[in-house]
């Protein structure tokens, strides 16, 4: 269980964090969702009582972090995987960390073995790929088999190999009862691993809900239609009032109806006697649902109009996208 | 202690502080058997002499604690310590014991090693260590260098980068000190109160050894006061680096 109340963070006059509450539940993996600059990181710093809010506070287990006695013990984390001296082994690494925390030292050849990196135990950590060390690092964080495990952006930089072992992994870790709070500023990275969602967008709460809920209210669905006889279904569902724009595919133009079910759609063109090749139903990508509600929470910070209002498929959000990293096309 | 066990496995489970103990230990006795070696004329070959390397042992010793903190900052690991030991005044003076532990073992290893050498090069040389004075010159070593290792541990601390902190810390020992002197009317005033030169006296005073600073001014402390004065200098820097180190982000 980790509670943040009025969490703030300032650098200078930059607000990193504003004013962020949530809590994270055992038992399932929360994702921790945002643009890149959002504040996650900061806020896991703060979690681990690396950094000092500036207003409110977080509590791991009911106690603030410092507070706690053994701490690895109680909360294991992964912030970056390159917090290892390039020089040490794997195993030095693992084994100050046990002993500092009271932890036998078999416990370090359990975890090495649960990551896959018994094998290379002896060699230096600076040699390691960003897929072992990332491993090193989440041998370190299961060390004092703790309740609480947050990981920040895991799988950025991971073959398909690695990512799907640390989503099977974190899964494995939630089932058996732990609470796991794991960021990312990928949406569809999430909707495959997280079960509850904590979004922020520059530092600021925009939902904490259930993932399905985030996905069901952010998108918006739309419905597609092929016809040989499109001029005239456009006329008929622009007389209904739907707003209506066109989309080039393989098989000629297509129709796409916003805001509008086929239940709709199919009747319009039954009554008008229009023959149908395609109806089917569209659900806004997670990215775009992702980008909007963000987007908002950037429109609202920096005053930047967007005409079109909600982005539709064709996307027209600026303002948003620039927030988005490359790495997250 | 773990604690202790830990910051023991952190600074030993790397090459830099090997290699700078033995650095430490050829320069200091390098210098020691050169001397020895080279003297034709035997009087010129006390105790105090054989000592003569001792202050680049000091150097080196002083490079080696700072990276021990510094080395930290820059991999990130002091995040995973934190992480690990919240308490950062326990995790800082902890490290700051084995460091000095260390670095005082090396000053003992360096000065006896020095004086040995010279013993064997040159048998004939009234090198029997008979006076107090002749002891404090050879076993003092390591209680300078173990001063010498905390100051430059909480200096690591304070400036974090290993480049910004080498350079303090050399600079003022070896530059700063004496150019003080420079300035007119108090200079010398000022110098008779360096924490460095005040380590100097407290190894020197007493013997008579090439060009001693403690020869050009009078010093205003007993040797045994000078040490102590070093070690509240030392104390003072360290204070200061904890309270830093518990304001501030990570």
């Amino acid at each position: 269980m980790i509670e943040a109340v009025g969490l703030t963070k300032r650098y200078g006059r930059t607000v990193a964090v504003d004013d962020l509450s949530f809590t994270v539940k055992p038992g399932r993996v929360t994702g921790f969702l945002g643009p890149n600059g959002a504040g996650k990181s900061t806020t896991m710093r703060m979690i681990l009582g690396l950094d000092r809010p500036d207003a409110g506070h977080v509590l791991v287990d009911g106690r603030p972090y410092r507070q706690l006695d053994r701490p690895l013990r109680t909360v294991g984390a992964l912030l970056d995987a390159k917090w290892v001296h390039p020089n040490r082994s794997a195993r030095a690494h693992l084994q100050w960390l046990a002993r500092s925390n009271g932890l036998p030292a078999r416990r370090v050849d359990e975890v090495l073995e649960v990551v896959g990196l018994a094998s290379v135990a002896r060699r230096r950590a600076g040699g390691f790929s960003l897929g072992m060390s990332q491993r090193l690092g989440i041998a370190a964080a299961l060390l004092g088999d703790p309740q609480i495990l947050l990981f920040d952006e895991p799988v950025n930089g991971l073959d398909p190999e690695g990512i799907l072992w640390i989503r099977q992994f974190m899964r494995r870790l939630a089932a058996e009862g732990r609470t796991v709070f794991v960021s990312s500023h990928l949406l569809s990275e999430m909707a495959l691993t997280a079960e509850d969602l904590v979004v922020v967008g520059r530092g600021r709460l925009i939902a904490q809900c259930s993932t399905a809920e985030f996905v069901e209210n952010a998108s918006e669905s739309s419905v597609r239609v092929r016809s040989p006889q499109i001029d005239r279904l456009r006329t008929a569902l622009l007389h209904k009032g739907f707003t209506v724009h066109t989309e080039p595919t393989a098989e000629g133009n297509a129709l796409v109806v916003n805001a509008a079910t086929s239940e709709q759609v199919g009747e319009i063109a039954a009554a008008q006697g229009v023959v149908l090749h395609e109806l089917s139903p569209q659900r806004g990508s997670l990215e775009e649902a992702f980008m909007r509600l963000t987007g908002d929470s950037v429109q609202y910070r920096t005053d930047t109009d967007d005409p079109t209002g909600a982005p539709g498929p064709s996307g027209s959000h600026a303002a948003a996208t620039d927030l988005l990293v490359p790495a997250g096309k | 202690m773990s604690l202790l066990a830990v910051e023991r496995i952190k600074l030993l489970s790397t090459r830099s502080p090997w290699w700078c103990a033995a650095v430490a230990l050829v320069l200091t006795t390098g210098f020691a058997g050169l001397f020895a070696g080279t003297t034709s004329d035997g009087s010129a070959l006390t105790v105090g002499t054989t000592q003569i390397g001792s202050s680049f042992g000091l150097m080196v010793v002083m490079v080696m604690a700072a990276l021990a903190v510094t080395t930290e900052y820059r991999f990130g690991t002091i995040r995973a310590t934190f992480q690990a030991v919240p308490n950062r005044s326990l995790v800082l003076l902890t490290k700051t014991g084995v460091v000095a532990l260390l670095a005082g073992l090396i000053g003992e290893a360096a000065a006896f090693c020095s004086w040995g050498l010279a013993k064997l090069v040159k048998p004939a040389a009234d090198l029997g260590l008979d006076t107090a004075a002749e002891w404090r010159q050879v076993a003092g070593a390591g209680l300078v260098y173990a001063l010498a290792a905390v100051v430059a541990v909480a200096v690591g601390t304070l400036v974090r980068h290993s480049a910004g902190a080498i350079t303090l810390v050399l600079v003022w020992s070896l530059l700063v000190e004496k150019m003080v002197m420079m300035i007119p009317k108090v200079g010398n005033d000022i110098y008779r109160w360096m924490p460095f030169n005040a380590a100097t006296h407290f190894q020197t005073s007493g013997l008579q050894q090439g060009a001693d600073a403690g020869g050009v001014v009078t010093m205003p402390l007993s040797p045994w006061g000078s040490l102590a004065y070093f070690a509240a200098f030392a104390a003072a820097t360290l204070i200061v680096a904890l309270v830093v180190a518990n304001r501030r982000d990570v």
